[in-house]
């Protein structure tokens, strides 16, 4: 564990439209993986606009996001990055959601209310080259 | 023709007399007959010869012929089988007098026409009485048994009658309780209906509420691990702990506030209270814009002129409610860019006016006077009952005296309250 989280380089983006739970998911994070680099952002455009721009290896996305959501962010960044990892969050069990993620690929899909320690083990386990 | 005479002025018999026929060429036997017979209980008319006899045969009914077999041009066996001939006098009883021997010959000849009996002359008074007797009481309980058999045809008749009758009220009581069936069975539909719609309306609620909870559910639940892994990090301190524990309580406020607003909501009001319509508006609207917005529905809410009404606030609240979860379906099943739904509220001449606009494509002209039909639903099976509108238009127009209507706007379909 140590070793792992003592790696270098690994770079996230967060996307929640709710500040606050981005805020502690964030912070968090950051606690648990020092070296990691994070970034965050409120919704799907500003998440794309990221990726462009800092190419991350790992986004921790949220489905359901006023204006672009994390279905259409995810096709926008699949689109441009063939090998770019998603962890999906959603409060809903929906297969179609579910499915609609599929097409485009994801490394693991969470159920809000998030528990950390799935959130570290998911970025453990996508965030490995 | 003397006895006709006689017989013609002889004063009608009193009823229950019995009519006894006697025919004789001579009339010193008939008087003799008659002498014999002499008796209240009958009435003796004379004939004296067969055609006179059938002459009065054909004017009355006679229980009894004494008839004499020697007369001359038609003796008595020609005119009993005249009398035999006719299906009127055929069963009246015929008693043969004869002053000839008694000869086996006759006797044949008398019983193959169909005599009853017959006398030899001299006649025994005692032994003719005694034989008229028996043949009078036969024609008395015959004619009691025809009285009878009368009343009972009678009777008969009335009871075909009644039972016709009943007959028809029986067919028109199985038409009836065939139409009550079916109108119960209607009932039953439409209470099924009705109930089904509630368990819809109670199932959307449960997912508004559900999408109302999901956020604030999250952030608790991080705010409560953050705690724990800030320990585990040992970037714990006091003002972190206060700062969450105060916004962790903002958030369990806010989840109370919800259910409350919903439980308020869904509450059914005994008394008519003024209420502005702004209001029910709002939390009407509160309840479903976040779950619509998680299906891409933006709602737009305008007011002017701070209108009100007098009635049941959650009455009209459901009718609210009904309207944007009609509006909403119709947008999600033609998956429309930018779904919209404006709700404007104004008065106007002393009336609320509420408008619920959607845009997404209106209703088509020839479901447009069915919309508020019960049971009527453009929705897939199991999507919608049809008692949503229905229930609308009832509460509007029947407990609030409003109107609820619709027409096709640009883009799409506007309903309108107005009370």
């Amino acid at each position: 564990m140590i070793s792992d989280k003592a790696r270098p380089l690994l770079s996230l983006l967060i996307v929640e439209d709710d500040k606050m739970a981005l805020n502690i998911i964030v912070r968090m994070v950051a606690n648990e993986f020092p070296h990691c680099t994070i970034h965050s952002a409120e919704n799907g455009i500003m998440g794309l606009e990221l990726y462009q721009e800092l190419t991350p290896d790992l986004v921790i996305t949220d489905i359901n996001m006023p204006g672009m959501g994390g279905i259409e962010m995810a096709r926008g960044i699949r689109s441009i990055d063939v090998n770019a990892r998603f962890i999906v969050m959603t409060a809903y069990n929906d297969k179609d959601l579910l499915d609609k993620f599929q097409e485009i690929g994801f490394c693991v899909y969470l159920l809000k209310p998030i528990n950390f320690e799935e959130l570290f083990a998911a970025i453990e386990k996508c965030g490995k080259r | 023709m003397s006895g006709k005479k006689h017989a013609e002025t002889e004063t009608p018999p009193a009823k229950g007399k019995i009519n006894i026929l006697i025919v004789d060429d001579l009339p010193k036997n008939l008087l003799a007959l008659e002498a014999v017979l002499s008796d209240p209980c009958y009435r003796v008319v004379r004939a004296g010869s067969g055609p006179e006899a059938l002459h009065y045969l054909l004017k009355e009914d006679f229980a009894l012929i004494l008839l004499d077999v020697n007369m001359p041009v038609m003796d008595g066996f020609e005119t009993a089988e005249v009398i035999r001939g006719h299906d009127r006098f055929r069963h009246i009883p015929i008693i043969f007098i004869t002053g000839v021997e008694k000869t086996d010959i006759q006797v044949f000849k008398g019983y193959s026409i169909g005599a009853v009996d017959y006398i030899l002359q001299p006649l025994v008074p005692e032994i003719l009485k005694a034989k008229v007797a028996v043949f009078a009481e036969l024609f008395r309980k015959n004619s009691k048994l025809e009285v009878r058999a009368k009343k009972i045809e009678k009777i008969n008749e009335e009871l075909k009658t009644v039972n016709t009758e009943l007959q028809e009220t029986k067919h028109e009581l199985e038409v009836e309780t065939a139409e009550r069936v079916r109108t119960l069975e209607e009932l039953r539909q439409r209470d099924l209906l009705i109930q089904q719609s509630r368990m819809t309306a109670m199932g959307e609620m449960i997912g508004n509420i559900a999408h109302q909870w999901r956020q604030p559910l999250n952030v608790l639940g991080l705010q409560v691990q953050e705690l724990g892994l800030s320990y585990k990090h040992g970037s714990f301190t006091k003002g972190l702990l206060d700062d969450n524990i105060a916004k962790a309580m903002r958030i369990i406020q806010h989840l109370s506030q919800t259910i409350d607003t919903f439980r308020d909501f869904l509450k059914s009001s005994k008394e008519k209270t003024p209420f502005k319509v702004e209001e029910i508006v709002a939390k009407a609207v509160s309840l479903v814009e976040e779950n619509y917005s998680s299906q891409g529905i933006h709602i737009d809410v305008g007011s002017d002129g701070d209108p009100q009404i007098i009635g049941h606030p959650n009455e009209f609240g459901q009718v609210l409610l009904n309207l944007l979860r009609n509006a909403n379906d119709a947008l999600l099943e033609r998956r429309v860019n930018d779904a919209r739904i404006t709700v404007r509220s104004w008065a106007e001449n002393d009336r609320a006016v509420v408008t619920v606009t959607d845009n997404a494509g209106g209703i088509t002209e020839e479901i447009l006077d069915k919309i508020f039909d019960a049971y009527f639903t453009t929705k897939d099976l199991g999507k919608g009952t049809g008692v949503g509108l229905f229930i609308s238009k009832n509460i509007i127009e029947n407990n609030l005296g409003g109107r609820l209507s619709v027409r096709n706007v640009e883009g799409g379909a506007e309903f309108r309250i107005e009370v």
